[in-house]
Parts: structure tokens; sequence; C-alpha cells
């Protein structure tokens, strides 16, 4: 059984402690799970041997089945929900008006506006729990594949994965998808997007421009890539988060039903259309109940769903500064590139054929596990640079949109901007933090709203307020605003409202353990020492190597607290809050040195250049 | 962010020099920029520690934002003049009628290319590459006296200006 394992380099890998190193695509319509296996990295298959996984969620009052539904006894209400993707991090108004375009036919319970949930038999369930569903079934694939041990499989430290998100996904989407992996006992290396995962799969290595298109069942991407030797660089992403081949359906099956049936509705009538949709790329025609549907006619219902995709990529290519003669290759990502009408409308639009030779729905998940193998070894040398693909901003007075960090800006980025008071002697500044391309407050996206109080008495315009913007390389933000004569602080991590906070998690996972029979209180006690435990090994690195930066008044405080910490870590009676405090004090004590590093680092990757 | 000259070990400069002072390639910049953001990267120190994994990320930030202001011509002015003690963006600029004359005209050229007269189009492109590489080098004549503050400041703002301009109205013909 090949079993990867993870260890700073110079320190022996603890036998016990085994990881598994996982790429996950967490698709709308499919999910699936990558990791390396003899060797080779491979897609994981099912006991059937099936490798895409349908992302949809079956409730019964007893039990929760992903997938292919195997439990159908009579008399047994289930419930099953699709495309959960279409709703992960949206509020109750959003998803109301989702609904209008998609339907469903499970209902939902708006009650909080901030965190609509679906109706089911097992009660109340957020897009998040549900998704959650669906990751943690891709991770028993990968307990069965690699048997890994009860104690194992417990801990969500042996499962390290980089899960793939639409570029065009913004930020409550991301921090909600990462909750899903917590909530799943995965830990999230990093998430990345999904035409950049599919660029890594591809595996191309001459230098040069690519254009990666990534038409999936809910959602169309596209990114300008640049290769240049080991660094591949995203310059630039453009998407549209409601454009699928589940779009492609729904207008196949408006079309059928005007032209056809006189808009009278058939049962399944979606379903069967999907099918004749799959059938005409490689038929010319195909006969669906007593009509004949050709592929000029699906040329015809695609043509303005295409369009929309091909307005994404001139708007792409204006924002890298590049030219279409400019772009070495195109690659296609996502089943619905499997349609010869995008082949030939792309051959078209890009002046070449597009490569299409990587099976388009297993791309995404190899390719994150090629960053999820990069980011736990030290042998792989590729660098990603990926971007912050919505523009962020403030609002102002008027409802006018101030941007802070513009779409396209490479990630991780800090941005600062000094702002004042409108009114004498105002106490409180509202700071809206919201995302999307548009001037007006009210066409962009609202993520966070936060209040800076306490402001000192003073005249209109002298206050200055420093607010400023941090976006992790996650493409998550955090938000925060000081009075700068006061040094007053207030700050936010734009945890959107659909977020899950440390109490919420747990009071989840804690629901989940208990039907389950499991003591939570034992598992979180674990789960506190091997965190300590990882940064104690950690430190003892960083330590080992580059002790000699800081003063010996530092280097002795850290050495006195390392070893403080080591021994709280063997000892049996240390309580979970002791173990806690401690990684903190331990982890406050290294910033300096873990900050002299980085300039080390600097410099020695500078060091004899004179190019 | 102090100094984002000494962070790519160049001389602070309005145009790209080694430390020693000898002039250098843009892809050098760029090279350079790729070498450091591979050493610290976040994406570098997943398994560390989360002090490490803060600072790999806000050494990271501080080099996208710290290549940004070099770059480009116009930001590596305006970020070396800060250096100087000149901060663009607190000065006010006095009415200059020539200054204003040129971008009307430039404006208006721009305005017929864009309108589809491509002959033109080639001799736009011209002269906004000249006045950019005069402005340019005016700058790159008044750091060779290395100065520690700047004197004249208006004809310094009034050169800025046509850098500005002409910066502009390049990109904006790019993206046609």
């Amino acid at each position: 059984m090949a079993l990867m394992q993870i260890a700073e380099p110079g320190q022996s890998p603890d036998p016990h402690k085994k990881t598994l190193v996982l790429g996950i695509d967490l698709g709308t319509t499919h999910s699936l799970i990558a990791s390396v296996k003899n060797g080779t990295p491979v897609c994981l298959e099912s006991a059937d041997g099936e490798k895409l996984m349908p992302s949809i969620v079956h409730y019964t009052e007893s039990a929760v089945e992903v997938g292919v539904q195997t439990e159908k006894t009579k008399g047994v209400d289930v419930l099953s929900i699709a495309s959960i993707k279409r709703f992960i991090g949206r509020s109750a108004k959003e998803v109301q008006q989702l609904l209008e375009a998609f339907p469903v036919d499970y209902e939902w319970d708006f009650t909080d506006a901030a965190v609509p949930k679906v109706k089911t038999p097992q009660g109340l369930k957020t897009p998040v729990e549900i998704s959650a569903e669906i990751l943690k079934t891709l991770k028993k694939r990968a307990v069965q594949h690699f048997g890994v041990d009860e104690i194992n499989s417990q801990n969500a430290d042996s499962f390290k994965v980089v899960i793939t998100v639409p570029a065009y996904f913004d930020d409550a989407q991301r921090q909600a998808t990462q909750d899903a992996a917590r909530l799943a006992g995965l830990s999230v290396l990093r998430l990345i997007n999904e035409p950049t995962a599919a660029s890594l799969a591809y595996g191309v290595e001459q230098d040069g421009t690519y254009l990666v298109y990534d038409f999936g069942g809910g959602t169309f991407d596209c990114s300008l890539i640049e290769l240049n030797g080991d660094v591949y660089e995203v310059v630039a992403t453009a998407g549209d988060t409601f454009l699928g081949g589940d779009d492609i359906d729904h207008a196949l099956s408006e079309w059928f039903l005007a032209t056809h049936l006189d808009g009278k509705k058939t049962k399944n009538l979606r379903s069967i259309l999907k099918d004749a949709k799959e059938r005409l790329s490689s038929q010319e025609s195909v006969s669906v109940m007593d009509f004949t549907i050709t592929r000029n006619d699906l040329t015809q219902v695609m043509e303005p769903i295409l369009a929309r995709t091909y307005k994404c990529i001139q708007r792409l290519l204006q924002d890298g500064r590049k030219s279409v003669k400019e772009v070495n290759q195109v690659l296609l990502v996502g089943g619905s590139t499997r349609s010869p009408q995008v082949f030939d409308g792309i051959t078209a639009i890009c002046q070449q054929q597009p490569r299409n030779d990587v099976n388009p729905d297993e791309v995404v998940a190899l390719g994150a596990l090629a960053q999820a193998r990069k980011m736990t070894s030290k042998d792989v040398n590729h660098l990603l640079l990926d971007v912050c693909p919505l523009s962020l901003g403030l609002e102002t007075m008027g409802g006018i949109v101030e941007k802070i960090i513009p779409r396209n800006t490479p990630i991780p980025v800090t941005k600062e901007q000094i702002f004042t008071t409108m009114k004498n002697n105002q106490s409180a500044l509202k700071l809206h933090v919201v995302q999307g391309e548009r001037e007006s407050v009210e066409d962009c996206r609202s993520l966070a709203q936060f209040e800076l109080r306490d402001i000192p008495p003073m005249a209109a315009g002298v206050a200055r307020i420093k607010v400023r913007f941090d976006m992790d390389a996650n493409g998550v933000l955090k938000v925060s605003a000081e009075e700068l004569s006061t040094h007053h602080v207030a700050s936010i991590d734009v945890k959107p409202s659909q977020g899950l906070s440390e109490e919420q998690l747990l009071e989840v996972l804690q629901a989940g353990q208990a039907s389950a029979g499991e003591d939570i209180n034992a598992r979180l006690d674990k789960g506190a020492r091997i965190e300590l435990q990882r940064i104690i090994e950690s430190c003892d690195h960083a330590f080992a190597e580059d002790a000699s930066l800081l003063e010996d008044a530092d280097q002795a405080a850290f050495a006195e607290q390392l070893k403080q910490a080591k021994a709280l870590a063997e000892d049996a009676a240390a309580t979970r809050e002791d173990l806690k405090a401690m990684r903190e004090s331990l982890n406050a004590v290294s910033e300096k040195l873990a900050a002299l590093r980085m300039d080390k680092a600097i410099q020695d990757a500078l060091k004899g250049t004179y190019i | 962010m102090n100094n984002p000259f000494i962070l790519f070990q160049l001389k602070p400069a309005p145009d790209l020099r080694t430390q020693e002072g000898d002039i250098l390639p843009l892809d050098v910049l760029k090279a350079r920029y790729t070498k450091v953001q591979a050493a610290c990267h976040p994406d570098s120190f997943a398994m560390a520690s989360e002090a490490q994994q803060k600072a790999a990320s806000e050494m990271s930030s501080r080099l996208n934002q710290a290549y940004k202001m070099l770059r480009d011509d116009l930001s590596r002015v305006k970020t070396w003049l800060a250096l100087l003690g000149l901060e663009i963006e607190n000065q006010t600029t006095k009415p200059d009628m020539d200054l204003f004359e040129l971008q009307m005209d430039l404006e208006e050229r721009l305005a017929a290319v864009a309108a589809g007269d491509e002959s033109q189009k080639a001799t736009l492109i011209q002269d906004i590459e000249s006045i950019k590489a005069q402005a340019l080098d005016w700058f790159v004549s008044l750091a060779q006296n290395t100065p520690d503050t700047i004197e004249d400041v208006d004809t310094c703002l009034n050169q800025y200006s046509k850098l500005a301009l002409s910066s502009r109205l390049e990109q904006r013909l790019y993206s046609m």
C-alpha cells in the first residue's frame, strides 16, 4: 500500500502518523477525488469502479447517502438534493432568486435570512452541511483505498487536500467551501481555481500563454495562464457562476416544450433531453418522443449560451493585455466541452484548434492533486501565482463603490487606504465591504458590514481612518480599520453571514458525533495535542536551522518556550485549554524568527544574481 | 512598504538599475520577482507553523505590491519620487496650457483611431512613445545627480503629468 509520508527535512517521519495527499474536484454535478496510487496520480474509483461521483445527496430519516442511491426500500421517504454547489455561500435572497431560474423539487427554509436551509427528513441542513456530506463520502473512498486505520481517519491532519473552486467563486463561496471541508474532517492546504488546476494537469511544459476554457455542469470559467519555467502565473481570469451545461439542458427543454409540446409539461423531460444532447455529440440527429432533434437544432439552442462564454474570453484577453494570436494553446476542461459545438466555436473564436486530450472530467481533480503534492513535498518546484477574480471595495457616499483591490490583482495582497469622516464629531464609521465590477453598491455583492466606533470628536474630514484589505492565497479576505490618531482598531474576517464560527462548527460536529456514539471530548483533546506537536516540530526545525538570526536574548526565550511546549505535549494531564494556550504562546514567540527567515529567504534567492 | 527597490536589490531610480548603477532590462525584474516569490510564497510553507505561514503570506503580498510599483515606468517614477519626499498624491499641479493642448490633440487623434481610422495609428503610437521617453529621460538625468530632495517641484510635476498622460494613452491604445 503506497502511503505518502510527510516529514520536515532532516527529521524522521513518525511511523504512526500517516498522511494522505489528495486533490478534490467538488463539482456542481459530479465530484472526484485523486491521489497517488502505486506512484501514479489517479482519480480513485468507487467500489463499483466509477471515478465520477454524482454530487447528489440523498437523505432519509436514518441515513445519508451520496452519489448513486442504493437504498430503495418501499415506504422510505428519500429526499435527493442535486447541484447544491449552486447555493453554497449564498444568502436567502440570493437563493430565492436562483430558484426562479433553477427550480428544485425540495423545500427551503428562509427563516434565517443569512443562512438558508434545506428541509430534509433529518431536519434543516445548510448547503455547507450538505456539501460536507459529499466530501465525507469522497474521504471515505480514500480511506478504503489506502486502508487508513480508525485513529488516523478521525484526524483531519491525516488528510491534506487541495480543493478546487470556480475561479469566479466569491469570498463567501470560498469560505463556505472551506467550512464544508472542515466539517468533513479534511485539512485544507489550499483552495485553487478550477482552470488553474486544469492547466497543471494538462502538463503543459512549453513556456508560453495558455487559455483555459472550463465549461462544466453549473459554472463557466476561463483563465489566461503564462508558463515561464516552473512558474505558473495566472494573468487574468473571467467567468460566470451561473452558466453551465445545466443551462443548455434547461434551454433545450424550454425550446422543446415550446416547439413540440405546446407548453405541455412532461415528466423527466429534462433528463430525456439531456440524454439527447449527449447523443447529439456523436450523432447528427436523435429522436425524442416521436420527434426528431437535429444537431443543428441543438446548435441554435446553444448559440446564445456559448455567446456569453465568448464574451468572457474577450474580457479575459483584454484584462490580460493579450491578443488571441498570442495564445499558444487553448485547453478545454469540463464535461460540456465534449459538445462539437463548443469545439467548433472555440476553434473559430481562438483561431486555432483547442486541446481536449485529457479527460475533461478528471483533469481538475488531477490538477488539484498536483498542487497538493507540490505543497507537501520539497522536491516539486513549481510555483503557482494566482489572482483575485473580482474587484473588492468599500461603499462610500451616495452608494458609490471605491475599489480597493481591482480584479486580477496577484494574491496574496494587502492594500491600505485612508478614509475620513463626513460629519463633525462623527463617532462611528460604518464600513460596507462589497465585491463586483459595477460602480453602484446595489449592483455589487455585499460581503460584510462592520463598524469602527469610539472615534474621538473631530471636525469633519480631520479623522484619518486607515482601512486595510488582506486577501490570502486562497482568495479569502480580511478587512480591518484603524483610527490613526487614537490607534483604535476594528476588524473583521470577511466571513459573511453564511460562514461558520468555530463554536458553530463544534456544535455541528458534536451533533453529528453524538449520534455516532463517539466521545467528542476525547477527539478534541487528541486534536489539540496533535496541533501542538505539529507546531513544535516546525519550530524545532526553524530554530535548528536559523536560530542565529535572532539576538541572544530572543534565542534564549525561544529555546525556553520550546522546552516548555515539549514538556506540556508529553504531559498526559494537560488539558485542552493548556495545550491550546501553549500553542498560541509558542506561535507568538516564533513570529520574530518567522519574519527574519523570510528576509533570509529573499537574500538567499537573489544571492549571486547579477542577471 | 518602505523601499520596494531594496526588496529586489535594485538602486532606487526612475529606471531599473543594479545597486551598482548598471541599467537592467525589464525581464530581469520579472525574473527576480518570480525567484523571490518562489522562496517566500505561502505555498512553500504549507507544512510550517502558523507564524511561518503568516510571515510568508505577508512577505509574498509585499513582493506582489513592490513588483507592481516597479513594473511600469509611471509607478516606478512615482515610487522613486516618494522616496525623495515628493508624494504625487498630495500635490496640486498648476494649470499648464501647453500640456492641456497636447492632451486635447492626442485625445482627438486617439478618438479617430478608435473610430476606425487605422492609418493614423502608427504615427500616434510613435508620438505617444516619444513623449513618454522624453519625460522618462528627464527623470533619469535628474537622478544622475543623486539628489536628496526635489528642488524644482513644478517642473517635476509637469514632467510627471506628461509621463502619466502618455502612459494612460498607451494603455488605451493597447486595449483597442
